[in-house]
């Protein structure tokens, strides 16, 4: 299974998010079962890129292309994406990468 | 706790995926009372009744494909997590309950139970308890900043003081060890496909490349497949090699610990690189994390450890340093012939690092 199915099929049936879609085999949108941030929209669209855990060096360059291509697809640069790392366990981490700052939230 | 501890033992009897054959045959060795003849004689007959038996074998199967090592077969799937904690489910957190958990979901089965009291559910059951507490917060906060102007009627101000009692009492609920119900949410397309589909086969066991070397190699509990051509423990000793650099040191490390009896898996939770476990993760915590530090390499900095330190910490744990020493002179790890032979190259020492607080640790 490749690295994107693996992350696909964890956000449908570990996540259990809604219309889960491959771009361009690189970057998956979706919808999960609730807000992920209390401030989102209802219903908001989200963006995942997989990457291996052991794929450690990104560059703001390559951030920065994700953010391009999301564009792209989407036409509309997307606030934040969420990157997703598959460890060789079978774990998948899930961090959220902005467009910038963001005010902190309170826990 | 003693009706738990029985059930333990019948749910994980074996530390390791190995059967005795005093098991496999029902045949116990009896004690051996050294100036009674008889208990020897029957000590004999019994150890030569099992030795004419043939050794039990109950090798499991593994399937090596896109890096990736699985297990397909439910039975052993079971048997390599209630044997010593080996392996995660594809789609769980730790041991594979995923069709457990998504028959109870979909509402398939009367006896839902288990799915029910997954500890995926009761971690969410926790989490939407703290989402609600998060939400009244929020309106207590925004009342308290208007009290603030000066600008609250008087409907308002009795909102804010009930609003600050709920608050209160949502402080107190004490976190639930057994998920009551799961929220029925309507079926979503997916759910529909597995409906049709049916839930067989879509989780499988994965194992680390360090579990399936030690199953493999130190235990001969499993036989390993590629593409249906089995891999000897030197083919996939290299294979683990050629997928992760710090494949050997890794290794060297896990087998140090399981050699040892300790129960070990990654650490990714918690920013180390391995957990480990007294007997595995049902019976307790972790208490240990580990982070492998190889001498002949440059050594990572001290704050790197000290920030995983402080992850570690945050979750009562201890931080164990592991220093490798390996081999003074280079070796191709691709042209090894024997394993057991470079092991011994290899010497571990572990150092226990913990954050100090003069004002605190006084006594």
């Amino acid at each position: 299974m490749t690295l994107i199915k693996k992350v696909k099929e964890n956000l449908i049936h570990y996540n259990l998010w809604k219309s889960v879609q491959e771009h361009d085999s690189k970057v998956l949108s979706g919808f999960p079962p609730s807000k992920l941030i209390i401030d989102d929209e209802d219903n908001q669209e989200e963006w995942v890129v997989p990457k291996l855990m052991t794929d450690k060096d990104f560059s703001i360059e390559e951030i920065e292309s994700w953010f391009v291509q999301i564009e792209k697809i989407s036409t509309k640069r997307p606030a934040r994406i969420t990157i997703g790392l598959v460890n060789d366990d079978a774990t998948i981490v899930y961090y959220f990468i902005h467009d910038g700052i963001v005010k902190p939230r309170q826990n | 706790m003693g009706k738990r501890s029985k059930n333990f033992k019948e749910l994980y009897p074996n530390p390791v995926p190995i059967t005795l054959s005093t098991d496999a045959y029902g045949i116990n060795l009896p004690d051996i009372i050294p100036h009674n003849p008889i208990s020897w004689l029957i000590f004999g007959l019994r150890y030569l009744q099992i030795q004419a038996k043939s050794i039990p074998s109950n090798v499991v199967r593994v399937d090596f494909e896109d890096d990736v090592f699985k297990v397909l077969d439910p039975t052993d799937m079971n048997r390599l997590w209630s044997h010593g904690f080996f392996g995660k489910g594809s789609l769980s957190r730790s041991d594979p309950n995923w069709a457990d958990r998504t028959s109870a979901r979909l509402g398939l089965d009367d006896d839902t139970q288990q799915g029910r009291n997954a500890s995926e559910e009761i971690t969410k059951q926790r989490r939407e308890e703290r989402k609600r507490f998060k939400l009244e917060r929020a309106k207590v906060q925004n009342l308290e900043l208007k009290q603030r102007q000066g600008a609250l009627n008087e409907d308002e101000e009795v909102e804010l003081n009930d609003l600050r009692e709920t608050l209160n009492n949502l402080k107190k609920i004490v976190p639930a060890r057994k998920a009551i119900s799961t929220t029925s949410n309507s079926l979503r397309e997916e759910d529909e496909v597995l409906l049709i589909e049916g839930l067989d086969n879509l989780e499988y066991l994965q194992l680390q490349a360090v579990e399936s070397f030690y199953l493999k190699f130190a235990l001969g509990a499993i036989d390993i497949f590629e593409q249906n051509e089995s891999l000897s423990s030197l083919e996939l000793f290299k294979k683990c090699n050629s997928i992760d650099s710090k494949f050997m040191l890794n290794y060297v490390v896990y087998h140090h610990f399981r050699s040892l009896g300790w129960c070990a898996r990654s650490g990714i939770k918690f920013g180390c690189d391995m957990l480990l476990y007294k007997r595995g993760p049902p019976f307790s915590h972790a208490e240990f994390g580990i982070l492998i530090i190889p001498t002949k390499q440059e050594f990572i900095n001290w704050i790197d450890v000290s920030s995983v330190a402080r992850v570690v910490g945050g979750v009562k744990k201890n931080l164990v340093l592991c220093y490798v020493d390996e081999p003074i002179e280079d070796i191709e790890l691709s042209e090894v012939s024997d394993i057991a032979s470079l092991l011994k190259l290899y010497k571990v020492t572990e150092i226990l690092y913990r954050r100090w607080t003069p004002s605190k640790s006084r006594d």
